[in-house]
């Protein structure tokens, strides 16, 4: 009763395309009807072309004989109970157990068709070939397990590089903190002029030192680490940009560094993380301004920005080292010793970053500005 | 810890003698729909998702836990003591066949009978002993489903998350049947089916009724004899229903042998 093929000897060819009989026994899909009890009583042409077997064969056999043993337990636990409970399954990936002993991957699709009383009539399933698609799963599995094996690596890379880093600066310091002390010792004791150049050398030497250990370890912090973490709080901003440039002061007694500002408000930022961007656009401009002309700082507040800059006169910074001046080890090419790692303008626009706001450059002939400008933040 | 949330604990029926379901590996509470209805007039239903099947919660899920089905008894009875239960019928499913004998051996005095439908004491055949599959047959299962990206079940979780007090209905109409994490599901099917359950049948002395199909291929009709013969206290019945799970391909049949025994 269920074979319901016309008999080919009377088919006229032309009806072949109108024929819904025709098109299902040669889809390129398999279908396969079976008993509510999963017997088979059907299938088309494709699904018999695939398993190697004969219709005959396959006539009351168990649906789940014909898959390999891994897609009848999942058939029999999972997909079984899923066609009783809601009356279908999709996309399921499944074998097929070929009649020569070897495996097709297929997708399968099937459901349950009741009669007009809700009585399941029959199981009909689906089968679409998918080897190609299994074979690109496959390779996106290995893809992910090997990317899983890369970034564990990467990481326990990454942790020894930070663990090198920090130990590494830790270490560097202590013995430097020994050579600091040791010349404010001889300072006091020093007596001819050469000896007191000699340790205000080495006293110099130590602090750029402290400086180049305090950059590098900022480094390793943003890129091999978690990035810089900021202290905030509410903060006087006057204080910190006076004694910053103090400081520097001190260091280049023959230069000029003025200061211009009105900002009385207290700020929200990290306090040491803003002197230490100032000091490093400071010194900067001393480096590199002309010797002759002021580095000016002034800071204000705008609408709901907090901007500070710092310009000096001099020969312009060329375009194209202005494109590239806050990346990493970037300095002049032609006088290397003065400028230590070239660090200092790429830690400043970190820490411009990490308080939401951003550090600019522009550069012309008649001066060089570097501008910090932040959303003033509260705390939360 | 909530017990009754993790195992997301349903409780129904109008009878004070309790019958706590616990359902096989492949699915959740659901499979016990066609069966359920025809105790609860009598009966105190108790239905609950093992975790990591159904709308258990997932994050209760640790490996080392649910590495062994003891892991899984352990929740059996937390669920039992949460509810203080006693004299409790237990009907098991499968695998859960055996977390029920483990559970009734930690606590005999707390279980009447244990109903076991389609159980299995080992699945992998041993010298004399059948369980029906080679050690390699069922390597290829735990293979398959390693690899079955089984798309469905991907996104189980933020379906279920999204939807917590979704009603039978539409969960019928969106495929939220039997859902198991697919990490999940690969260890519970190694505890399922690498687990050798036989040497904890015989020292069981809760009465069992065992109910086994005729050609179910996941646990063949000679598991069941040779349950019944470890089992001191033991009833086996053949049913007619075909496959593993006779409680959704025959319930009437199922619902009969039961109430034939309690």
């Amino acid at each position: 009763m269920y074979n319901m093929l016309p008999d080919p000897e009377n088919i006229n060819n032309l009806n072949l395309e109108n024929d819904f009989e025709d098109f299902l026994e040669h889809s390129v899909s398999g279908y396969i009807s079976t008993k509510p009890s999963g017997e088979i009583i059907r299938t088309n042409s494709r699904l018999v072309e695939w398993l190697g077997y004969t219709k005959e064969d396959l006539i009351g056999k168990r649906i789940t004989s014909l898959l390999a043993m891994g897609s009848r337990i999942f058939y029999e636990t999972h997909l079984s109970p899923l066609l009783k409970l809601q009356g279908f399954f999709e996309e399921v990936s499944a074998e097929l157990l070929l009649k020569n002993g070897t495996k097709l991957q297929v997708l399968l699709n099937g459901y349950v068709r009741n009669d007009e009383n809700n009585k399941p009539q029959f199981i009909r399933l689906n089968v679409y070939r998918a080897t190609e698609r299994k074979v690109y799963e496959q390779n996106l599995r290995l893809a992910i397990i090997d990317a899983e094996k890369t970034l564990i690596a990467e990481r326990e890379l990454a942790t020894l590089r930070e663990q090198f880093i920090a130990v590494l600066g830790h270490d560097l310091r202590n013995p430097l903190g020994a050579i600091k002390s040791g010349a404010s010792l001889l300072t006091r004791s020093a007596l001819s002029d050469r000896d007191k150049s000699i340790v205000g050398m080495i006293k110099n030497s130590s602090l750029r030192m402290e400086e180049l250990i305090t950059n590098v370890m900022d480094f390793a912090r943003v890129r091999l680490g978690g990035g810089l973490s900021l202290d905030l709080k509410d903060i006087l901003i006057e204080p910190i940009i006076l004694h910053v440039t103090e400081e520097l002061r001190v260091i280049f007694p023959e230069r000029t560094v003025t200061v211009d500002f009105e900002v009385k408000n207290t700020i929200t930022c990290d306090a040491g993380r803003i002197s230490q961007l100032l000091s490093n656009l400071v010194a900067n401009a001393l480096t590199h301004g002309s010797a002759n002309e002021p580095v000016n700082v002034s800071a204000k507040i705008e609408l709901n920005y907090f901007e500070l800059a710092v310009s000096n006169g001099g020969k312009p910074i060329p375009e194209d080292v202005l494109e590239t001046l806050f990346e990493p080890f970037t300095r002049e090419g032609t006088t290397p010793s003065q400028q230590g790692l070239g660090l200092g303008l790429y830690i400043a626009a970190e820490i411009a970053r990490a308080h939401g706001g951003n550090l600019t450059a522009t550069s012309t002939a008649d001066e060089t500005r570097f501008t910090f400008r932040m959303p003033l933040l509260s705390i939360k | 810890m909530d017990v009754l949330k993790r195992n997301n604990v349903v409780i129904k029926g109008k009878g004070t003698s309790p019958m706590l379901f616990a359902h096989g590996f492949g699915c959740d509470q659901n499979m016990w729909r066609f069966i359920t209805p025809a105790f609860e007039d009598s009966h105190k239903i108790i239905l609950f998702d093992h975790v990591g099947a159904g709308k258990s919660d997932l994050t209760a899920y640790h490996p080392e836990k649910y590495k062994e089905l003891d892991g899984y008894a352990q929740d059996i009875m937390e669920i039992i003591n949460e509810l203080n239960l006693v004299d409790i019928i237990f009907v098991g499913h499968s695998v859960s066949a055996m977390m029920g004998i483990l559970s009734a051996e930690q606590a005999p005095n707390l279980f009447k009978t244990l109903i076991l439908v389609s159980p299995s004491s080992s699945y992998i055949d041993d010298k004399d002993y059948i369980g029906g599959f080679s050690r390699n047959e069922i390597d290829e299962l735990l293979e398959s489903l390693d690899t079955n990206h089984m798309g469905w079940s991907m996104t189980m979780a933020p379906l279920i998350m999204a939807n917590p007090d979704k009603t039978e209905l539409g969960e019928e109409l969106t495929n939220s049947f039997c859902r198991t994490d697919p990490t999940i599901a690969k260890q519970f099917a190694r505890a399922t089916f690498l687990t050798d359950s036989r040497s904890i049948l015989h020292s069981c002395i809760t009465p069992a009724l065992i109910l086994q199909c005729s050609n179910d291929i996941i646990a063949p009709v000679e598991v069941g004899e040779y349950i019944h013969k470890q089992m001191v206290d033991s009833k086996l019945v053949i049913l007619d229903a075909t496959g593993h799970c006779p409680h959704l391909s025959a319930p009437e049949e199922t619902i009969s042998a039961m109430k034939g025994y309690v």
